[in-house]
């Protein structure tokens, strides 16, 4: 890791004003608001590299999994006004079930553009024991990699670092410390991690 | 269809009381109707701020309609504009940015708050071909309207800032679950009473 975790902390600093809702009036005229905005500028700049490394992905597998696709997760970040969120490219590589029990199966892939690292992580969708309501399945997410995984990981990386040169995987280990002060991610004070901060507001 | 009254009631009515409020009624749940189903938690459906729903109740029939008729969110609350253009490579972005209104008809007073949303999606999408911005309001209806259901009943009483995290988590969930391949996602933009 080129960073220590209280580095970090303070990149994070430096995009998300602390003590401050993002409902607040002044929110959206906060230095570190406006720095988060701007971030989005060199990072769209980087979209067709970002859409050639998917598509060099896509390429990679063979005919079945090709059905399926790698999907881009970050549309508008062909532009930088499309949209606010996020810190990170995403997308995903969808890999078979592995049994019955899952009705979707994938690897997620956030490349950062404000911090030069990256995570892959899977990524199901299973039944719960009990339903409620309309609920009655939900996604799970894994960061230890079962080893029918771990080819597709080890290309993902590959195409990562080729297009993304000098970065590196962010462990979970780090990304999932809480950041205090500061709502990151969608979530509330206490809640926000690293991940959620410097990649994806899916966290 | 029976009409209960909230005193006495069970706990299990109790959360289905909360009601779709139209014109400053509120509709009590038909006790033997459908209204545990998807749709019949606590929303205040609308055409936008509580001044802008109908001067009549919403129905054609000669009983006021119990939650269970509640079709939930109408998707005129979702007016998806274009930020990003379909180029044929990025496959473009939409988004719509609704403030659904909410009732807990279990608290005495009722409480009222709503969340405003940044609701996203292609497009376009290799599995799905084009997403029409029709399309993507009926969808994201259905998904709040389920959601709202799901969030609301899952807990006695909410904070309000709990309450529109877990709903935009739970919408994202469902579009996860429900839309594989659409990549849609929700963004909470603020919560207010």
């Amino acid at each position: 890791m080129k960073h220590s975790i209280a580095e970090l902390i303070d990149i994070v600093y430096s995009y998300f004003p602390r003590g401050l809702r993002g409902d607040e009036p002044h929110y959206r005229q906060t230095p570190e608001y406006l720095r988060r905005m701007e971030a989005r500028i060199p990072a769209s700049t980087r979209f067709g590299d970002w859409c050639a490394m998917l598509a060099r992905l896509r390429a990679r597998f063979p005919q079945g999994l090709r059905e399926i696709g790698v999907q881009n997760g970050s549309p508008f970040l062909a532009s930088p006004g499309a949209a606010t969120l996020d810190r990170c490219f995403t997308g995903a590589l969808w890999l078979p079930p592995r049994d019955s029990r899952e009705s979707h199966h994938e690897l997620e892939l956030l490349v950062s553009f404000v911090v030069p690292y990256f995570v892959i992580y899977s990524s199901c969708v299973v039944p719960l024991a009990r339903s409620f309501g309309s609920r009655d399945a939900e996604p799970r997410i894994s960061f230890h990699l079962t080893p029918d995984e771990v080819p597709f990981v080890g290309a993902i990386t590959e195409e990562v670092v080729a297009t993304f040169p000098g970065y590196e995987p962010m462990p979970p280990e780090v990304g999932t410390v809480i950041v205090p002060e500061v709502i990151g991610g969608g979530n509330l004070y206490g809640e926000s991690t690293i991940y959620g901060c410097l990649f994806s507001d899916k966290w | 269809m029976k009409r209960i009254s909230a005193v006495g009631a069970t706990l299990t009515i109790l959360m289905l009381w909360g009601c779709q409020e139209i014109d400053g009624e509120c509709w009590l749940v038909s006790e033997d109707g459908p209204g545990a189903g998807v749709g019949g938690g606590p929303i205040v459906p609308g055409s936008g701020g509580y001044g802008d729903v109908p001067p009549a109740p919403q129905s054609t029939g000669d009983s006021p309609p119990g939650c269970g008729d509640v079709q939930g969110f109408s998707s005129s609350l979702f007016k998806f504009k274009t930020t990003q253009a379909d180029d044929g490579v990025g496959f473009g972005w939409q988004v719509a940015e609704p403030t659904l209104k909410f009732a807990d008809g279990r608290q005495d007073p009722t409480q009222y708050w709503s969340c405003t949303l940044n609701v996203g999606m292609p497009l376009r999408t290799e599995k799905l071909g084009k997403i029409s911005a029709e399309w993507a309001a009926e969808t994201s209806s259905e998904v709040a309207t389920s959601a709202s259901s799901n969030v609301m009943h899952s807990k006695s009483s909410w904070t309000v800032a709990a309450f529109c995290k877990a709903f935009k988590d739970e919408m994202n969930r469902l579009f996860k679950i429900g839309h594989e391949g659409l990549g849609a996602r929700v963004e909470l933009v603020s919560s207010g009473q």
